[in-house]
């Protein structure tokens, strides 16, 4: 009988999964970052005024900052000067109609990738902007949605189509000056999704989008933005897988919600770039910010996030609860194998009266990976009979990892209420004892309590998620156990 | 245009205040009184002053003082205490009548950062403990040399530095081994000055191995206004000694006080330390413990209780360097008035520390509507797998609940209140061992809650 440890071994020096390069001609422009580049960008996207002058002020802004270097994440600097700040898949000039026209060799790509448009387009009911590199290639379900109003497309589009909501909302979440990836996206950003749901509509299906980056040293720089106008409700699920490579790459990305009187917004991320090898080589540099913003009265912003990939994590998921009664939620499970680093976490920021929010936050560390949890919770005077709940919880399967909680509480006002608590172990050897009793293998029993551990976040996530997250868990910590 | 061509100041953390740095180098600079001193103080003090002089104050900019402004330190012109002040007979009268003061047990006194053995009672310590005044035992007690300045480190940030540039005098406290001394020792720090004085006292604890010390360290204002502490205490557990350390911040309303506790634990040695903060305007309290050696225990127990515009700062650190070590660390804030309170509490957790229990709390409660918690900021870093860990924060006020029980009972609102505040506050001071010292607390406390004074006024010196 072979030892499990052996089985393990195999398990965990098992190749990424997803490392494949899709054979497409990208449509680059040369590397390196200023103004010049800012205008062939804007003017390869046939922006509008506003939006170069907007990206022009963020890249001035941008100069004067420094890379933050609090967080508790090791790399060797950033070359900007040596970056590919956009690239597109080379196509026929103008943009599909219809998935017929759509690169095949994208599509095999998607394919390998579990995301079959038309499978989903017909079996799950979801609608999805793949994005590829940094254009949208295809968008579907679009007819169904604009017969609600709603509005479903890539940021570019956006940007032509809706100007006004673009102008309105861009920006009014995270300033282009509010820290140095987000001013940097905010001058380069090459695409994104945008969506709009008008008042009192109730998005009938997930939407949902996949990010990848493909070409060889090209940043990828997302900006989303969703609005859910009074009464909305909308659910938008993330999922990233990239394709192996040696170098890291960067991926700097903007979020921004923005929920008016009543509205609701869910949103919902699995991430798994390419994390890097077993010895901490290439693997994705993932800084992103995300923030949502509860304008109105009993708005509510739910985030769910499952991050397994990457090489480094730097992204705090937060909300903005400045409407009564407005309720703000995060949920996440972070994984760090090997030599990952994740330093993430939320801030809820309680502006007005009787604000709720929630943090479950867990995470597991296995391998050399180093795990932090960074959260602020922060009570304003005005945030009377506000009210939080924070809970982090770490797993430690190995002894040379580690798990870090930074946790910061502000209340300025004397009715909030604020709770906090953490907890650091590993997995209890009788729980261990009992599942190997009980006949099941040492993976299957720790899989089983690593799943049980993540339950609530897992709970929170759509459907199709928690099937995909609970996988990704499973590969992800293949040879942590021992 | 890349990043690194544009010019930024260089990594501020902290600006050296120019003004208010160059008086403490001038000090420095100034012969001392005194007899000289052997050459390893020398060079440590001379060490500490390049410190300081290299990077000045902590800045809110930094790290760990985000919610602590040190201006009104930097902003003011201290005097500094000349040596043989004459011991004024109304001033140890003033003394004597400090309920902390009549413990009834040993004690010694420093004033203004030197001692003063005319205030002390030394006389009959018991077997086993030896207190000798630093500016003797620097010269004379191989140990000092030993350990001196050893654990709280001008690396730490420009606050220790200038303690060690700058203490005169303080006090070196020796429990030899297997001596049971339980019976308290009580350190006086009292200030007394007509001009804004800084003081810098130092005390360093060296418990002998399986030695049993207990140790009362008081701050007190005497006289005068708006004088700066700046104290250090370091304490040495060797293996198997147990320490019961009270530190106790009781000075008047316009103080400004910093002072750091730094302990280095043995093998099996167990210390445990309770900082109540009562009095002073700025108050920062930096505790910190390192647990060295295996099984060692270590408990760190802190109440603060601010109003007016009080800002009492809780810096807390536990190193868990090695296998099988507990801690458990208990603070508990109230904060009145516009008073502002911060707490952080850090735990490490080292690689190969394996088997440590560590157990976290701090709860807050804030009584007015202008009261803050500037900042909770639990800290868990952890690099060993076979450990457990927990903390947690709360911050809230009264239970109206609670409050609604005890009117239905018959208690006024106000009485209700204050009753259910004690409440809060008497956890943490029942688990103090020492009955009188207990005793003396909890009166000043309720006086405090429920005397008809203002709490801030009951807490300012006669």
């Amino acid at each position: 009988m072979s030892t499990p440890a052996t089985d393990i071994e195999l398990l965990a020096n098992r190749e990424y999964q997803y490392g494949f390069v899709t054979d497409i001609e990208a449509d680059t422009i040369p590397r390196g970052l200023n103004e010049q580049i800012i205008r062939l960008i804007s003017a390869k996207k046939r922006e509008p005024e506003f939006m170069l002058e907007w990206r022009l002020r963020a890249f001035r802004q941008w100069q004067q900052m420094r890379e933050p270097e609090w967080a508790n994440v090791k790399y060797p600097p950033i070359d900007y000067q040596g970056i590919i700040y956009y690239a597109a898949p080379r196509q026929a000039k103008d943009q599909p109609k219809s998935l017929d026209e759509v690169d095949p060799e994208l599509l095999k790509t998607y394919e390998k990738l579990g995301v079959p448009l038309r499978e989903r387009e017909l079996l799950a009911g979801v609608a999805v902007d793949a994005v590829f590199d940094s254009v949208s290639v295809a968008t579907t379900f679009r007819e169904k949605l604009a017969s609600l109003g709603i509005i479903f497309c890539s940021f570019s589009e956006a940007v032509r189509e809706h100007p006004d909501l673009v102008r309105r909302y861009l920006g009014s979440v995270v300033p282009s000056s509010d820290n140095f990836f987000a001013s940097l996206n905010s001058a380069v950003f090459s695409d994104g999704s945008f969506v709009y749901v008008p008042k009192g509509v109730r998005c009938p299906m997930e939407l949902s989008t996949y990010f990848r980056i493909n070409a060889q040293d090209t940043g990828q720089f997302e900006r989303t933005l969703i609005i859910a106008d009074e009464g909305a409700q909308v659910s938008y699920l993330e999922g990233c897988t990239a394709p192996k490579r040696d170098s890291n790459q960067l991926h700097a990305a903007v979020v921004e919600l923005v929920a008016l009187d009543h509205a609701t917004i869910k949103y919902s991320t699995v991430q798994n770039w390419y994390p890097g090898d077993a010895e901490g080589r290439g693997g994705i540099y993932n800084f992103v910010t995300k923030r949502g913003k509860c304008a109105g009265r009993g708005a509510k912003i739910s985030w769910t996030q499952v991050e397994t990939g990457s090489a480094i994590t730097w992204k705090y998921p937060s909300c903005i609860l400045q409407g009564e009664d407005s309720i703000g939620e995060f949920y996440s499970v972070a994984v760090t194998n090997h030599r990952q680093q994740a330093d993430t976490g939320t801030k809820m920021i309680h502006l007005g009266r009787n604000t709720r929010s929630t943090i479950v936050s867990k995470g597991i560390s296995a391998g050399f990976g180093q795990n932090t949890y960074r959260g602020m919770v922060k009570m304003l005077p005005g945030a009377a009979g506000a009210r939080n709940y924070s809970q982090c919880d770490s797993l430690l399967l190995g002894d040379k990892c580690g798990a870090h909680t930074f946790p910061v509480l502000e209340v300025r006002n004397p009715t909030a209420r604020v709770e906090h608590e953490a907890s650091t172990s590993r997995i209890g050897e009788d729980q261990l004892f009992y599942c190997r009793q009980r006949g099941l293998s040492m993976e299957d029993a720790v899989s089983m309590i690593v799943n049980g551990f993540c339950k609530t976040v897992f709970r929170e996530l759509p459907m199709e998620f928690a099937v995909e997250a609970q996988k990704l868990l499973g590969v992800s910590l293949e040879g942590s156990v021992g | 245009m890349s990043t690194e061509t544009i010019s930024q100041p260089a990594r501020a953390e902290e600006i050296p205040a120019a003004a208010a740095a160059r008086r403490y180098l001038e000090r420095f600079a100034a012969p001392r009184a005194g007899a000289a001193a052997p050459a390893w103080l020398r060079a440590r003090r001379e060490q500490a002053m390049d410190r300081f002089a290299a990077r000045g104050f902590p800045s809110q900019r930094q790290e760990g003082w985000r919610h602590t402004s040190l201006a009104p330190i930097v902003q003011t012109e201290f005097s500094f205490a000349e040596a043989a002040a004459p011991p004024a007979p109304a001033l140890l009268r003033q003394l004597e009548r400090l309920p902390l003061a009549g413990l009834g047990c040993p004690r010694a006194v420093l004033l203004n950062g030197r001692f003063a053995p005319e205030w002390s009672r030394l006389e009959g310590l018991p077997a086993g403990l030896r207190v000798t005044p630093l500016a003797h035992a620097w010269r004379e007690v191989s140990a000092a040399e030993a350990h001196w300045a050893r654990l709280a480190t001008s690396e730490r940030h420009g606050l220790i530095a200038l303690n060690t540039a700058l203490a005169e005098d303080g006090l070196l406290i020796e429990a030899a081994p297997d001596a049971d001394l339980r019976e308290p020792l009580l350190v006086i720090y009292a200030s007394a000055a007509s001009r804004p004085l800084a003081q810098f006292p130092r005390a360093l604890v060296l418990a002998g191995r399986g030695a049993r010390l207990a140790l009362i360290e008081l701050f007190v204002t005497l006289d005068g206004e708006g004088h700066f502490t700046d104290a250090a205490t370091e304490i040495r557990l060797d293996e198997n000694a147990e320490v019961d350390h009270y530190k106790i911040a009781h000075e008047s309303l316009s103080a400004l006080h910093f002072g750091a506790i730094e302990a280095r634990l043995e093998r099996d040695a167990r210390y445990r330390t309770t900082s109540v903060l009562l009095g002073g305007r700025l108050t920062r309290n930096e505790t910190g413990a390192c647990l060295a050696g295996a099984g060692a225990d270590s408990r760190l127990l802190g109440l603060y209780a601010a109003a007016g515009r009080q800002h009492m700062d809780n810096f807390t650190r536990l190193d868990h360097a090695h296998p099988h070590g507990s801690s458990r660390e208990y603070y508990k804030g109230i904060l009145d008035g516009e008073s502002a309170g911060v707490f952080s509490g850090r735990i490490i957790v080292r690689p190969g520390a394996q088997r440590t229990d560590a157990i976290q709390s701090n709860k807050n409660l804030l009584l007015s509507e202008s009261a803050s918690l500037r900042a909770a900021e639990p800290q868990l870093e952890i690099y060993a797998d076979d450990v457990r860990c927990t903390h947690g924060a709360t911050v809230g006020q009264l239970d109206p609940e609670a409050l609604f029980y005890l009117r239905t009972r018959g208690l006024e609102a106000d009485a209700a209140r204050r009753l259910l505040t004690y409440a809060f506050a008497n956890e943490i001071l029942t688990q103090i061992e020492i009955p009188r010292l207990r005793q003396a607390l909890e009166n000043e406390l309720f006086a405090r809650w429920t005397g008809t004074a203002a709490g801030a006024q009951a807490n300012a010196p006669a």
